[in-house]
């Protein structure tokens, strides 16, 4: 326990559409050690940007707690909040809308150094450049406004400004979505270059596996609000379990490799109405009875290797 | 190898530069000719309105019966009343009436406004039922009605007068700083805020009010010139300030009733009444273009 930099204990998280619950998050319990990178992989709807924001405790849970450094975050005092706060940071999926508009880039990566009285205005505005340095921001934009950068460069800001009060885990929920592909490359190449250097531990969100692959360690598969498969990068990818990862990996194309037939169709159901049993088996080319009666939970099929289904 | 060095020198500047969101602003609010012109122009007539009484050899109470009813001549450069009182001293008195009114009432209204608006806004549920509702109220009441009886019980001085008028037309402020704060309130910076650790005062302080504050300054611009206008009527109704302290309203409506014969009487007052309004709302104008990012 005191090693895992992040516990999430069975954290459920519905919201009230008219009378019925759309259950976004819908049981999902996992561990982090130190250092490490877990990337989470769903597609839209599956509930990832909801986990991630449980996790940073923007908004409470319906049921289950998260434990940060082994304390829960939404049941610390308002001082423990304010210092849980400076070891978990987040990175928005689109730069332009989460940098504030009407500071500049400098006065943006200096706001959570103000927030938490951090040094003197001529110490911070060297921290400032420093982390523009880190993150490949050269420093003539430090009185730039966040509208007057390249997409790629906001993003760039946006990680400086989370790594600003350096925190020991950050949440990045889709930073690479709205970029090219070219830029998508040099941030995830920054990412990688971070975790070296620094003893940073991350969670990457994407719906993009060849994205996450690339700067994970663990890889987690969401579908309608659960993890279906949890286990080490390597293992996931040579050896993939569930019928979802399975398709999942199929549809990644590959330069040279031949058109193979995609066996998932249709779309994934409403959070609103979830499918009895397995969320998974509409779509599931191997659906037995049991699926549609119980719902599978993760269990550790072999060393560093959860999944959740009735085939295992 | 010319043209390379003299790009290599603009790059330079740019990295010196310092630069303000004030300076973005004045950028965008210069391409609006008339809005500046309007501007230097406000700025005259606050000039005027705090040096003219200090200048002038007259006084507003100085009566003077071997000079009734002048047209404008050397000694009285807008002629003088039907009290012989120099007109020119009573319109820079009135404008620094008008000018106290539409700030005052103005300061008032944004208070009020933005008070009542960020916390529906912000809080929202029942909290925001409650005001919204209560604006609601404010909305539906006549203010000129209201206004009067207001001045009545308060008094008619300066200040009860203004803080009248700012009393009943702060609903409309409410209603917009409340659109305001919901819009920004759900972008996503709002979030990264509070996963800095920002506290719901600072969020509110900090990052809603800053980001709002355009669409409040052109409506205030707007207000102003209303609340002088109020004013006016209160005057011309014999409600406004008490005489012989001059007010706009009331110069208009003395002046209407020598129209015919005194048409000076008439022009000079609402001729400064109608320029000042009309500056305000030029001003207006650009300042809504400064704050709208389009502009460039």
């Amino acid at each position: 326990m005191a090693q895992n930099i992040l516990q999430v204990e069975n954290v459920k998280k519905y919201f009230k559409v008219g009378k019925k619950d759309l259950k976004a998050v819908d049981g999902v319990s996992f561990a982090l050690e130190k250092h490490k990178s877990l990337g989470i992989v769903g597609e839209s709807g599956s509930g990832k940007s909801t986990l991630a924001r449980l996790i940073l405790g923007l908004i409470p849970p319906t049921e289950g707690d998260v434990y940060l450094l082994g304390k829960s975050i939404f049941k610390a005092s308002k001082n423990e909040v304010k210092q849980l706060r400076r070891e978990i940071q987040m990175v928005f999926q689109n730069p332009y809308l989460s940098l504030f508009p009407h500071m500049t880039i400098g006065s943006n990566i200096e706001e959570p150094l103000r927030l938490h009285n951090i040094g003197t205005k001529k110490t911070r505005k060297s921290i400032v450049l420093n982390l523009m340095e880190q993150v490949g921001v050269p420093p003539q934009y430090y009185n730039s406004f966040p509208h007057e950068l390249s997409g790629g460069q906001q993003q760039r800001v946006a990680i400086a400004r989370a790594l600003a009060l350096e925190p020991q885990l950050i949440v990045f929920d889709e930073p690479v979505s709205s970029l090219d592909v070219s830029i998508q490359a040099q941030i995830l190449n920054l990412l990688l270059e971070l975790k070296r250097k620094t003893d940073l531990s991350y969670i990457f969100i994407a719906h993009d596996l060849a994205v996450v692959e690339y700067v994970s360690d663990l890889i987690a598969v969401m579908y309608l609000g659960v993890f279906v498969e949890f286990a080490s990068t390597e293992e996931l990818l040579n050896e993939p379990l569930h019928p979802y990862t399975q398709t999942l990996l199929k549809s990644v194309p590959v330069i040279g490799g031949e058109i193979r037939d995609i066996t998932i169709s249709g779309e994934i159901p409403s959070p609103i109405n979830p499918p009895s049993g397995c969320p998974f088996h509409p779509r599931c080319p191997y659906k037995k009875e049991i699926c549609e009666i119980e719902k599978p939970i993760l269990k550790e099929v072999k060393p560093e290797h959860n999944v959740a289904c009735h085939l295992y | 190898m010319v043209e390379n060095y003299n790009d290599v020198k603009t790059i330079n500047t740019f990295e010196i530069k310092e630069r303000s969101y004030f300076s973005i602003l004045w950028g965008r609010f210069k391409k609006n000719k008339m809005a500046v012109i309007s501007l230097y122009f406000i700025i005259f007539l606050i000039v005027v309105a705090i040096v003219g009484p200090l200048v002038s050899p007259y006084h507003y109470t100085m009566m003077d019966y071997t000079a009734l009813y002048q047209t404008p001549n050397a000694k009285h450069w807008m002629g003088t009343d039907d009290g012989g009182r120099d007109l020119a001293t009573l319109i820079v008195y009135g404008l620094r009436n008008a000018l106290i009114v539409g700030f005052g009432a103005g300061l008032v209204e944004v208070f009020i406004g933005i008070l009542i608006g960020a916390i529906a806004g912000y809080l929202g549920g029942q909290v925001d039922n409650i005001l919204m509702r209560f604006v609601d109220i404010m909305f539906a009441l006549p203010s000129f009605l209201l206004n009067l009886v207001l001045v009545v019980v308060l008094g008619r001085s300066l200040f009860t007068i203004l803080l009248a008028i700012g009393l009943t037309s702060w609903a409309g402020m409410a209603r917009l700083v409340r659109g305001q704060v919901l819009t920004v309130k759900q972008l996503e910076y709002i979030e990264a805020a509070k996963a800095l650790g920002a506290s719901n005062l600072t969020i509110i302080l900090r990052y809603v009010i800053p980001n709002s504050v355009g669409p409040i300054a052109v409506a205030l611009s707007f207000n102003i010139p209303g609340a002088m206008m109020m004013e006016s009527g209160l005057s011309l109704i014999g409600l406004g300030v008490m005489p012989p302290m001059p007010s706009w309203g009331g110069l208009i409506s003395q002046g209407s009733r020598w129209m015919l014969s005194y048409p000076h009487m008439i022009l000079f007052p609402a001729g400064a009444f109608a320029l000042t309004i009309l500056a305000f709302t030029f001003f207006g104008d650009g300042l809504r273009d400064a704050f709208d990012p389009k502009t460039e």
